[in-house]
């Protein structure tokens, strides 16, 4: 339970400002939480926060049902900024129709945090809070990355090879993404066909790699996709791996940390790195 | 083994831009420049258009390396083109090379109209860099499996 939250919901219901709140209410077991949309003021009690608030609910604003109501509230974490901010970058959602509720989780073992919400109400403050709280510098904390980067060619074909082995294309990674908001997916496209749909080896390669490359440069690791996957495919590795090549190779650039401007892959400078070319 | 390897021609696609690569290319043949032959040149308006997906494809369809090659920076025909697309190169490749792809398989370069020596400079080092790789054996492997063919 979270008075503050309830209040600030209400409040935003009340006073008509916005037509939905997206947030978490209990789960349908102990110690869980589900995301839910409520309309009413008098719902506003439903609403939790608690370590077990996982989803990042960005993902609902882009669908028509969330987007015809209006302007919404919606409780997000600090990444779930990150992605709302990519998507009103990318022009998915106009400023004016969404109010974020910034909030803060602790997970369980994680005494020092408690689940707050944040005090900012704008944009502007929310970015502000990102920058000095979540410095872009270290989201890209990559040991990981670094250690498969150092294995021989071969060992890295293996490795991915087992990994997208267990796939079974349920695209669990793309539905649970707020970023993956197409709403034809190459996946499904069969005229022609890129992207086999057999979850055989050929096939989920190119699935993945798909998924991944899609997402360079946009990618806010929230890590949804890995939390989803049924498979235990360790996809936020092949987030990681992008977002550290689009920090290294386009001046610093991190996603999720404006709300304007241009989308990395929508510009380019003249000083973009061309070494590789002959 | 020694005999196959030195018989072994790789597969090489090249995806050209309308402007310039494929110009440079007309004007190696108009030239009467000899280069390898392995090279089957795919001609698209802009290197813009290159999906990543045209070379995954290509490896699926049993490409040992692909060359992707276009406009030097200033000359898009349609302004920024190659820009764009050179932005998306430089991070695709880095994921080819981390998912365990020999990134000496894919080569990206510039070639104006004017080039057509290049071009055939190019097409040779491409050839003979990916003849020393041998074939692609890893995707061919996947290709193999995913039709249902044993792995030749």
């Amino acid at each position: 339970m979270s008075k503050e939250l309830e209040c600030r919901a209400r409040e935003l219901l009340a006073g008509g400002s916005v037509a939905a709140v997206i947030g978490y209410a209990e789960g349908a077991v102990p110690d869980a939480a589900a995301p839910v949309v409520i309309t009413a003021p008098d719902e506003a009690e439903r609403l939790v926060l608690s370590p077990f608030c996982y989803n990042n609910l960005a993902v609902y604003l882009t669908r028509p049902e969330i987007k015809k109501l209006g302007r919404v509230g919606v409780v997000a974490k600090d990444a779930d900024i990150r992605a709302i901010f990519v998507l009103m970058q990318e022009n998915q959602i106009a400023r004016e129709d969404v109010h974020i509720i910034g909030v803060s989780i602790s997970r369980l073992g994680d005494p020092s945090a408690e689940c707050r919400v944040l005090p900012y109400k704008t944009h502007e403050e929310l970015l502000g809070h990102l920058v000095k709280n979540v410095p872009p510098a270290e989201l890209s904390a990559i040991e990981d990355v670094a250690q498969l980067e150092d294995a021989d060619r071969t060992e890295r074909w293996a490795y991915w090879q087992n990994e997208f082995s267990r796939c079974i294309r349920c695209y669990a990674c793309r539905q649970v993404c707020p970023l993956c908001y197409c709403t034809s997916c190459i996946a499904e496209k069969n005229r022609p066909q890129w992207i086999e749909t057999s979850a055989h080896e050929r096939g989920n390669f190119a699935w993945n790699i798909t998924r991944a490359f899609h997402l360079a440069g946009r990618c806010v690791g929230c890590g949804e996709c890995e939390r989803a996957c049924p498979a235990g495919i360790p996809l936020m590795k092949l987030n990681r791996k992008m977002a550290k090549e689009v920090r290294d190779n386009f001046h610093g650039y991190v996603a999720g940390y404006a709300f304007e401007g241009e989308a990395l892959f929508a510009g380019h400078r003249p000083d973009d790195p061309d070494d590789f070319f002959e | 083994m020694a005999d196959e390897a030195a018989e072994f021609e790789p597969k090489i696609v090249a995806f050209v831009c309308n402007w310039c690569a494929y110009a440079g290319a007309d004007l190696a043949g108009t030239g009467r420049l000899k280069y390898a032959s392995n090279v089957r040149v795919i001609k698209l308006p802009c290197t813009g258009r290159i999906d990543f997906h045209f070379i995954l494809k290509a490896f699926e369809r049993g490409a040992d390396g692909v060359l992707v090659a276009g406009c030097h920076p200033g000359d898009c025909h349609y302004t920024s083109g190659n820009s764009h697309a050179r932005r998306r190169w430089a991070i695709f490749r880095k994921l080819l090379e981390f998912a365990g792809v020999d990134l000496d398989r894919v080569t990206f370069a510039y070639v104006s109209a004017a080039e057509g020596a290049k071009w055939a400079e190019v097409v040779n080092s491409v050839t003979e860099k990916v003849r020393g790789l041998g074939p692609f054996a890893e995707y061919h492997h996947m290709n193999a499996t995913a039709e249902g063919r044993s792995d030749s």
